[in-house]
């Protein structure tokens, strides 16, 4: 399977070539246009997995992805398909090669059938106040992934520590720790300087943030709107 | 035993494309060793291993080398205890030392999240107090007679549920005990307007600004006309103590307190009415209860009234309670009559001395005009 990333960063989509037999695994509502040579599956599992398929949706619900999953299996050779997120934004393409990425519930968008795809909990500080959803994915296996986001993706090599704002998230290595703390000193100082709390990453491995957050952008937006 | 000696993991190293990679652990007698998909090898001799502990689920463990630029990590539960046992005790101090460090850091969220989720409870609480106290400052800040015109306007578009009784006896009688409590009410200005309604609910209730209304049903259950004095007093010291307005304000919210006070009058007036008229006639809350009872001692007191009168009303009502369930509608609305008694006597016991003198009242005419109206 190739790849190409399209119109980076603001509208990004995936655009896919695919040979007889390869499969990929999406999110609902991900296919945006494909040539007629595919097979398109929908379950509540992973293509191949034996068992576990509803617990693992629910779960996978409760991280804000779909209960269903689309599987998309070329049957002849250079067959086309274009995927792109729901919301305006980034597509992060990465090659899993062993160990796990943690990817925050709505940001993953495809991967390969072979990745194993699990709802993570972190633990009730992070479900309440991260900013993100209350499971987090936990993607595992080798292939590739792709993966969505609000606004532009950028990486960060963690060596030590580094602190992103709550809902900038969208993926991290399995080898980084993260906590839930206070911007600055001081909870109400944190607060009131309009950052309030903060994720601060420690360890070694890569970091996957975007550049803005939709519930931020929600709250932006929302009063700006006419009522119906 | 710990005789596990292969996990799986990975193995972050310079020479690696992207720097990381999946790979096989294996714990030999002197060294942690790691092999790629690739086979590509890498190790850390356990003399020169740096431990940590860490990854996204607190459980991963980290070895390095002396100069930091080799690191192999594994996830696995056994994986700690095999490398301890494996490296011979060499490494329980560090694994120790970082298991502490990572259970004080997880102490410290927790009480973070403690915190957090006690200052929000907090803030909720006390926002709800500060509403209800904003809801009592305002209707301070407005004059009486807003009272008078919600009271009036109030009475006069409702269905008392029963025509008025004009019977001169049985009017003298409850304005004689009004005149006797009124010098006593805590808003000496508050005129009360007392309408007696033939209907046999034992029933009485006081609307904002001194409007009163007294079921025949109520003066025919009393035994003593004190008992229905004690009555009054609680209900004026509704009307003194301002309570209508006060529940208004907090039921149409801390904007409505804002309007009392920048003097939107009108349109407080009209939803405060409805709201009467709805549901909210004798819908005081318990705390409110509590007070008008407390002040309505306090005034039965000082008119030289024997307060134990309103206790013993409270009484008549628990003993009629089987027999009359449907038509004890003023006891309904003031529950916990047990624990109200109670407090009168409690309240008694604090009250410098009185001579008590009794309403001079030919009661039991009273009683039978009340009798002879519903008749005809």
């Amino acid at each position: 399977m190739k790849h190409q990333i399209l119109s980076r960063p603001a509208a990004s989509v995936a655009k896919l070539k695919m040979d007889d037999g390869e499969s990929l695994t999406c999110e609902v509502g991900a296919m945006i246009a494909m040539t007629t040579g595919f097979e398109v599956e929908t379950t509540t599992r992973k293509k191949g997995a034996k068992g576990g398929g509803l617990g693992k949706a629910l779960k996978r619900m409760f991280a804000g992805e779909s209960l269903f999953l689309n599987h998309f299996t070329a049957t002849n050779n250079g067959q086309s398909l274009i995927i792109g997120p729901r919301m305006l934004g980034d597509v992060l393409h990465f090659p899993l090669t062993g160990g796990s990425l943690i990817v925050q519930g709505s940001s993953w968008m495809a991967s390969d059938t072979d990745i194993e795809i699990d709802a993570t909990w972190q633990g009730f500080g992070k479900a309440l106040f991260s900013g993100e959803s209350i499971f987090w994915l936990k993607c595992s296996g080798e292939g590739d992934l792709f993966l969505s986001s609000f606004g532009a993706i950028y990486e960060v090599e963690v060596d030590g520590e580094h602190v992103v704002d709550t809902g900038h998230i969208v993926a991290f290595e399995d080898t980084l720790q993260f906590n839930v703390t206070k911007a600055g000193t001081s909870l109400i100082g944190s607060f009131l300087g309009g950052e309030g709390l903060v994720c601060r990453f420690s360890g070694h491995g890569r970091l996957f943030c975007q550049s803005h957050n939709p519930p931020g952008f929600g709250k932006a937006l929302g009063p700006k709107l006419k009522p119906r | 035993m710990h005789d596990e000696t292969f996990f799986t993991g990975g193995v972050f190293h310079e020479s690696i494309e992207g720097g990381r990679s999946g790979a096989q652990i294996e714990l030999g007698h002197d060294r942690v060793q790691a092999v790629t998909g690739d086979g590509e090898r890498f190790f850390v001799q356990y003399s020169e291993c740096q431990v940590d502990i860490g990854g996204y689920n607190d459980r991963m463990v980290f070895c390095r080398n002396e100069d930091r630029s080799l690191t192999i990590f594994c996830e696995d539960r056994k994986y700690p205890a095999a490398l301890a046992y494996a490296a011979g005790g060499l490494l329980d101090e560090q694994l120790q030392e970082r298991r502490q460090k990572l259970k004080s850091q997880n102490r410290r969220g927790h009480g973070m999240v403690l915190g957090v989720l006690v200052g929000a409870v907090v803030l909720i609480v006390g926002a709800y107090y500060g509403i209800q106290a904003a809801g009592v400052a305002a209707v301070k800040a407005v004059p009486v007679s807003v009272d008078e015109q919600i009271g009036q306007y109030s009475y006069e578009s409702m269905d008392p549920g029963g025509a008025e009784l004009h019977d001169e006896v049985v009017v003298a009688a409850i304005h004689e005990m009004v005149d006797r409590l009124a010098p006593h009410a805590a808003l000496p200005d508050l005129k009360f307007e007392v309408h007696i309604i033939q209907a046999s609910q034992i029933n009485a209730f006081c609307l904002p600004g001194g409007v009163i209304v007294v079921y025949t049903g109520l003066i025919e259950a009393a035994e003593q006309p004190e008992q229905v004095a004690g009555v009054l007093a609680h209900e004026m010291a509704h009307a003194t103590q301002r309570h209508g307005l006060q529940r208004i304000s907090q039921s149409l919210g801390i904007a409505a307190a804002a309007n009392l006070l920048i003097g939107d009058v009108e349109g407080i007036l009209v939803l405060g009415s409805e709201l009467f008229q709805l549901a909210s006639i004798n819908s005081y809350s318990r705390g409110q209860e509590g007070d008008a009872d407390a002040e309505g001692v306090r005034m039965m007191h000082a008119a030289a009234l024997d307060p134990l009168s309103m206790a013993q009303f409270f009484e008549i009502m628990k003993e009629q309670a089987g027999n009359l369930p449907a038509q004890l509608t003023w006891i309904s609305t003031h529950p916990d009559h047990d624990a109200r008694i109670i407090s009168i006597r409690e309240q008694m016991g604090t009250l410098p001395p009185q001579d008590y003198q009794t309403l001079d009242l030919d009661w039991e005419d009273v009683q039978s005009r009340i009798e002879k109206k519903a008749d005809e």
